[in-house]
């Protein structure tokens, strides 16, 4: 493997024959890196050849539109749950991000009768989507779909409960049911 | 006491144009995203970064915040001169929040945060260069975005000589002196301070010194960023030859 | 069941971050922490002296990522009406902004504060470890002030321990100067010390604060009924409940902090804490010996 490391500002390519990808940004016509990392051109049938400076490491993880995203609820009202964002994919990232899932953004059908405390509580984990960047604070998710949703979620009497419906999860110890939006897990 | 010798040295044997020696360390700190420790002959600083991550509760001016602190135990003096230094850092501070801001993209800026903090351990002068250029490699060991690596460097004109990287007890005289954060690739100045009154060709030559300085810096801490990168590179080579097996 | 269906498709990192306590839980049911340490052992220590050449002494002392900076510089003072024959000790403890992710610089620490009192009653109040006596330059004119700032720069927990072991290597390695008081009220370098140096001798050597004790602590907590040593930051988020014990040079119990949490203790598991806290000052007080020889010795 042939190291070639480079630091943010070096010049690596011509921006006429090569596009821009992760860790460079474009600069009087050249292609520059951003980052400190190891140079890597892919080539990308019939269009310019790809450039990029991959770091060893983690690399500082931003939720982007379209991610999956695994995220704790924090508070919940009639209008929103507020969540953080944990994980990003399957790597968690160092900090957590703050998301909202808005009432119309819980399911796909039946918008207008979603009542947000049926479908989420503080301290459940549920998968979701990331739709926005949303406003300077949070990033809007949504579980408007079958595999979205709640993932784990303790009951009143703390122990984790088991999914029984999509709308509905049962505690193994008391029996109650509690009302939930249950993501569909495909065994 | 003079500062320069007449065979042209300074007090601690340095010639005019000779810069104390650099030691730096990154990634230290476990619980940060990047850090990097500086040492400039006797100034010691240390640098941290985290982020970019999600924007805290509360209101913010800027994503990107830099705070330098001083350690009452870094200065030479009794703890006056350490409340004297705070003020110059928060000043500091601010200036290279600002010079920040231009090097890092706005889209990571836009949502994300990043905040660098910068303790001074020990203190003999350059202090403010020396917190440029760990809070730059902090930065960068974090896998921040940049446009490009940054130095900063510190100048004076004493006895008529144009000394670089000046020591504690050179800046205390009442010199001219000039410090700047110098942008290699555009040749541009970052952020520029002066003390005291000086003629504009004093100023001239100041930085004209000043920007020999910086380069020689980046060139310096390129090369630390990347033999430590190289290094990381090596220990974890086993592992990629090994998935490649597996494949 | 939800949770155990998600693992599979979680990396290792991941199932940590979501779920800490089940991930934790499974590492101490094999007798072991995720670090690969035992239960009952704490992180290898290390301590750099005179690591800052600006204060009169220094020590930088890291337990695995904990690390704190602990720093002494001396002022002259006028001692205290009522206490003429006493210098002062002057005790700061700063968490620096970068110790730990969560820290916001300008807003002031309860655990700092904490951390204060841990230390004023370890070095001043219980153990006595420091005689305000010995700071005295002058009955009633002058006498030292030592300011001892401790910066944790990076916060993993047993923060009581590092900081307590940092401040006992400055002091360790603290020599206060020979000087006099002039007519005028002045502090000068003693004339005696000019005096007595021969022309072929080096000046006389400032002299060394003697340590009265040297207390050392160790924080340990109670994880579903099992005694976890030498906590790291996620584990202390982790156990129902965290005692930290100090303990002297000659075994004595200079003091305990049980502060609340979900679980009590009875007073076995209180015994339990200062046997280890033994056990962890023979290895301390082994590595500060060594380190305070190798200091000495290089001058």
């Amino acid at each position: 493997m042939s190291d070639q490391v480079v630091c943010p500002g070096d010049r690596l390519v011509s921006a006429a024959e090569y596009s821009a990808g992760h860790g460079t940004h474009v600069r009087d016509g050249y292609v520059c890196a951003s980052l400190v990392g190891v140079k890597q051109v892919t080539k990308t049938g019939g269009q310019k050849p790809l450039v990029e400076v991959i770091r060893r490491g983690s690399q500082p993880l931003v939720p982007k539109p379209g991610a999956a995203v695994t995220a704790k609820v924090t508070k919940v009202n009639p209008r929103l749950a507020s969540a953080e964002i944990l994980c990003i994919g399957t790597k968690p990232v160092d900090q957590p991000f703050n998301g909202i899932i808005r009432v119309q953004d819980v399911r796909a059908t039946e918008v207008d009768k979603v009542e947000m405390y049926s479908s989420f509580r503080p301290g459940d984990i549920v998968r979701a989507e990331v739709l926005s960047l949303g406003d300077s604070r949070s990033y809007y998710l949504s579980t408007a779909k079958n595999e979205l949703g709640v993932v784990y979620a303790k009951s009143v009497a703390g122990q984790p409960m088991v999914a029984i419906s999509w709308q509905e999860m049962q505690c193994p110890q008391t029996k109650a049911t509690e009302k939930r939006k249950v993501a569909k897990v495909t065994a | 006491m003079e500062f320069v010798s007449p065979e042209g040295l300074r007090l601690d044997g340095r010639r005019p144009k000779e810069l104390r020696k650099l030691r730096i360390k990154l990634g230290s700190l476990d619980g940060t995203d990047g850090s990097a420790f500086v040492q400039l002959g006797n100034t010691k600083v240390l640098a941290a970064v985290f982020g970019p991550r999600g924007a805290p509760t509360g209101a913010r001016s800027s994503a990107i915040s830099c705070v330098i602190a001083v350690s009452a135990i870094s200065v030479q003096g009794d703890r006056r001169s350490k409340e004297r230094l705070g003020r110059q850092a928060t000043e500091f501070s601010r200036a290279l929040t600002n010079a920040m801001e231009q090097l890092v993209p706005a889209d990571i800026l836009k949502n994300a945060c990043i905040d660098v903090h910068v303790q001074v351990l020990q203190a003999d002068g350059g202090l403010f260069a020396a917190c440029a250029n760990a809070a730059l490699l902090a930065l960068a060991n974090a896998g921040v975005p940049l446009r490009d690596i940054c130095a900063a460097c510190h100048t004076g004109l004493l006895e008529s000589t144009a000394l670089v990287d000046l020591s504690a007890q050179e800046s205390m005289q009442q010199a001219p002196q000039a410090a700047i954060l110098y942008e290699c690739r555009t040749q541009s100045i970052a952020i520029m301070q002066t003390d005291n009154k000086m003629s504009t060709t004093a100023l001239e030559e100041l930085l004209e010194l000043a920007t020999e300085g910086c380069i020689a810096l980046v060139t310096a801490m390129r090369q630390a960023l990347i033999s430590s990168t190289v290094q990381q590179l090596s220990t974890s080579a086993p592992h990629a030859s090994a998935a490649q097996r597996r494949d | 069941m939800a949770a155990a269906e998600i693992t599979d498709s979680l990396e290792a990192d991941a199932f940590k971050k979501l779920y800490p306590d089940q991930f934790y839980a499974r590492f101490i049911a094999d007798g072991i922490r995720p670090d690969g340490r035992p239960l009952g052992r704490a992180r290898t220590a290390s301590i750099g002296l005179g690591a800052v050449s600006t204060a009169d002494s220094s020590a930088l002392v890291k337990f695995g990522n904990s690390t704190a900076l602990a720093g002494i510089k001396l002022e002259i003072m006028v001692p205290k009406d009522d206490t003429p024959n006493q210098g002062q000790l002057s005790i700061a403890v700063e968490m620096a902004p970068m110790c730990s992710p969560d820290m916001r610089p300008g807003r002031p620490s309860d655990a700092a504060q904490v951390l204060v009192e841990q230390l004023n009653n370890a070095l001043l109040a219980s153990a006595k470890a420091v005689n305000l006596d010995d700071l005295c330059i002058d009955p009633g004119k002058a006498a030292w002030v030592a300011y001892l700032d401790i910066y944790v720069l990076d916060s993993d927990g047993s923060l009581a321990d590092v900081t307590l072991l940092a401040a006992v290597a400055a002091l360790a390695t603290l020599r206060l100067p020979h000087v006099a008081v002039t007519d005028g009220g002045n502090v000068v370098p003693s004339s005696e010390a000019a005096e007595a140096a021969a022309p072929d001798e080096m000046a006389v050597e400032p002299t060394k604060l003697q340590l009265r004790s040297v207390p050392l602590a160790l924080t340990c907590g109670l994880y579903k009924d099992q005694l976890i040593v030498g906590l790291t930051a996620e584990e202390e988020a982790l156990v129902a409940t965290s005692v930290t014990t100090i303990v002297d040079d000659q075994g004595r119990l200079i003091g305990q902090l049980k502060a609340g949490g979900r679980a009590e203790m009875d007073i076995a598991r209180l015994q339990d804490c200062i046997e280890a806290a033994k056990l962890r000052y023979a290895e301390l007080a082994g590595i500060l010996q060594q380190a305070i020889t190798q200091y000495d010795g290089s001058g």
